[in-house]
């Protein structure tokens, strides 16, 4: 950034372009198809906006941003890049809605409801299991790290975020194998309480810890 | 002889067949013998059938659709941060939130599935095959933004500079003296519009300056002054008027005017805890005589605080505005502040100014 604020050299801009090209296309491809348009064109001329606005009044967002926190200045381009995306679809969308567009409903339409929609079946049924587990968790763990503990094992069975993903996100402090720990430990402990009180084992089959015991 | 299967074994047995976890080094022999165990035991048969379903009743607790968005749910832009490790403050509250949220967990996963390094096979050769992924595209788009750029060469190379020069910059006073300076050489060069705007940076720092060298108690006389203002004349929500202690915290932030778009061109403010006040600079596209309105109001639309006054000389003098806001009208959103002058036909706007809050 500096080179091409201070020098004139095309070099020193083709080297800029070339080190980010990689992390602003995979973002953009990666939003760009979940939005519904990936096709070539729209992606490259979604690159050719990012670098645009990531350099207007020679790079004035990314000093700042450099100057305050320099360690995540790749994660502040792949925001910028994903906004520009949002954007950009954003006001295609609201293009469309406005181009006269009109989808005329039948009379006796009835709308559907989701089959997943708060208050449906499904969803108490899921809301009931939800208590179940977290009775259960508050059992599985305990001690000082008992709050981050239970945060990483929701994080994983219902936000789905994999270990590494969970290892990476900010206040975690784990590497992706300590995530791994603590999560099979955690579930490890969730299933035999889960599974213990249904699977009502007579007295003198009870196990001990060394495995197989003689009846 | 009755042999029946501990928990190791379960989860041993389990591992061996879903891969469920780090899968430890067991003992194929004794693996083997559990599996004999399992294959004639009811009781372990109908215990391993429990932990299989423990293990079904986890896969279901993820949403199989995104979930509305609640009242205690953070701004949607919050899970980009996060997922870019950009945030450090208050993450922790909101990966709270996100791990038990149906709509804010959705997002969080989905920009962390945008953002992660690792490409698949298919991306790859995407972006192999991308016309931008050519040496000459990139060089094409080089050279535009070389030309989109102005040069700057204001200072002398590093090395042109003697030890004293620099020693000399880091005073703070002759920091605003070479940066004003620097504003008159530019005039030379600069077309009238970038001339101004240096200028105005100019007398913002030298009042920034100042106000930093103000006590204390000054600063609980300014704090009581607005607040005697914005009491007597708040038109809308009435807030409860500040009270000066000692140790008021303030966050501050310098806006200029404009409706920008996208979190690149968006100013933010950041409200670390304890903070009681938020001091919002605003430099102004003009000096307005007479009364100016200033309203706050959400991205929504929603007017959550305005007053009227007249500036003081003092600001119009460095042609700026100061706003002095409690925090607590700052929850974590979009916001605008809206200046209007008055006219003989009521209030007509000047000037827009946009920025986010987060804490």
């Amino acid at each position: 950034m500096r080179r091409c604020s201070t020098s004139r050299s095309p070099e020193a801009w083709e080297e800029f372009v070339r080190r980010f090209h990689r992390l602003i296309a995979t973002v953009i491809l990666r939003t760009a198809s979940r939005l519904g348009d990936s096709s070539k064109q729209t992606v490259d001329d979604l690159i050719q906006e990012t670098y645009l606005k990531l350099c207007a009044d020679d790079f004035r967002i990314l000093r700042s941003f450099e100057h305050q926190y320099p360690a995540a200045f790749s994660g502040y381009v792949k925001v910028v890049t994903a906004n520009v995306v949002r954007d950009y679809f954003k006001s295609t969308h609201t293009k469309k809605r406005g181009a006269g567009h009109l989808e005329q409903l039948e009379e006796d339409f009835v709308p559907a409801a989701a089959e997943d929609h708060p208050g449906s079946p499904k969803s108490i049924e899921r809301e009931i299991l939800i208590r179940e587990i977290a009775s259960h968790l508050r059992q599985c763990i305990s001690g000082p790290d008992q709050e981050r503990n239970a945060q990483i094992f929701w994080l994983h069975y219902r936000t789905g975020l994999s270990a590494r993903n969970i290892a990476d996100l900010p206040g975690i402090g784990l590497t992706t194998k300590g995530v791994e720990s603590i999560l099979h430990r955690i579930t490890k402990d969730l299933r035999s309480r889960m599974a213990e009180p249904k699977a009502a084992v007579p007295d003198q089959l009870q196990r001990g810890p060394e495995g197989f015991v003689p009846a | 002889m009755k042999l029946h299967l501990n928990n190791q074994e379960i989860d041993e047995l389990l591992q061996s067949t879903t891969g469920d976890g780090p899968v430890k080094s067991a003992n194929p022999g004794h693996l083997e013998e559990a599996r004999r165990h399992l294959k004639d035991c009811a009781t372990c048969q109908m215990l391993m059938r429990e932990h299989e379903h423990a293990i079904e009743s986890l896969a279901l607790l993820k949403p199989t659709s995104p979930g509305t968005k609640g009242p205690i749910c953070p701004p949607d832009y919050i899970w980009l941060d996060i997922a870019a490790g950009i945030l450090d403050r208050d993450a922790e509250n909101d990966l709270g939130h996100a791990a038990e949220c149906d709509h804010c967990g959705p997002l969080l996963r989905q920009a962390k599935e945008d953002f992660a390094n690792e490409l698949t096979p298919e991306e790859e050769t995407t972006i192999a095959n991308l016309p931008s992924s050519t040496i000459a595209w990139q060089g094409r788009l080089a050279a535009k933004l070389q030309d989109a750029q102005a040069p700057i060469t204001v200072l002398p190379s590093p090395k042109d500079r003697s030890p004293s020069f620099v020693r000399s910059l880091l005073a703070p006073w002759r920091l605003t003296v070479a940066a004003a300076i620097i504003g008159l050489i530019l005039l030379g060069l600069r077309d009238h519009r970038q001339t101004a705007d240096l200028i105005t940076q100019n007398q913002q720092a030298t009042a920034e300056i100042q106000q930093l060298k103000q006590s204390i108690l000054q600063q609980n006389g300014q704090i009581a002054q607005l607040a005697a203002e914005s009491k007597r004349s708040s038109s809308l929500a009435p807030v409860p008027e500040p009270q000066p202690t000692d140790h008021m915290q303030i966050a501050s932030l310098v806006l200029d005017p404009g409706l920008t778009r996208g979190i690149a061109s968006l100013k933010h403010l950041t409200i670390p805890a304890g903070t009681n006040f938020a001091k919002i600079t605003l430099r102004l596209p003009e000096n307005p005589d007479g009364v100016v309105r200033e309203e706050l109001v959400t991205a929504d639309g929603q007017k959550k605080w305005s007053q009227e006054l007249r500036p003081p000389e003092p600001e119009k003098n460095t042609n700026s505005l100061s706003l002095l806001l409690p925090v607590y009208l700052l929850i974590p959103n979009d916001y605008q502040i809206v200046l209007s002058r008055k006219t003989s036909d009521g209030f007509e706007r000047f000037a827009t100014y946009t920025f986010r809050v987060t804490r």
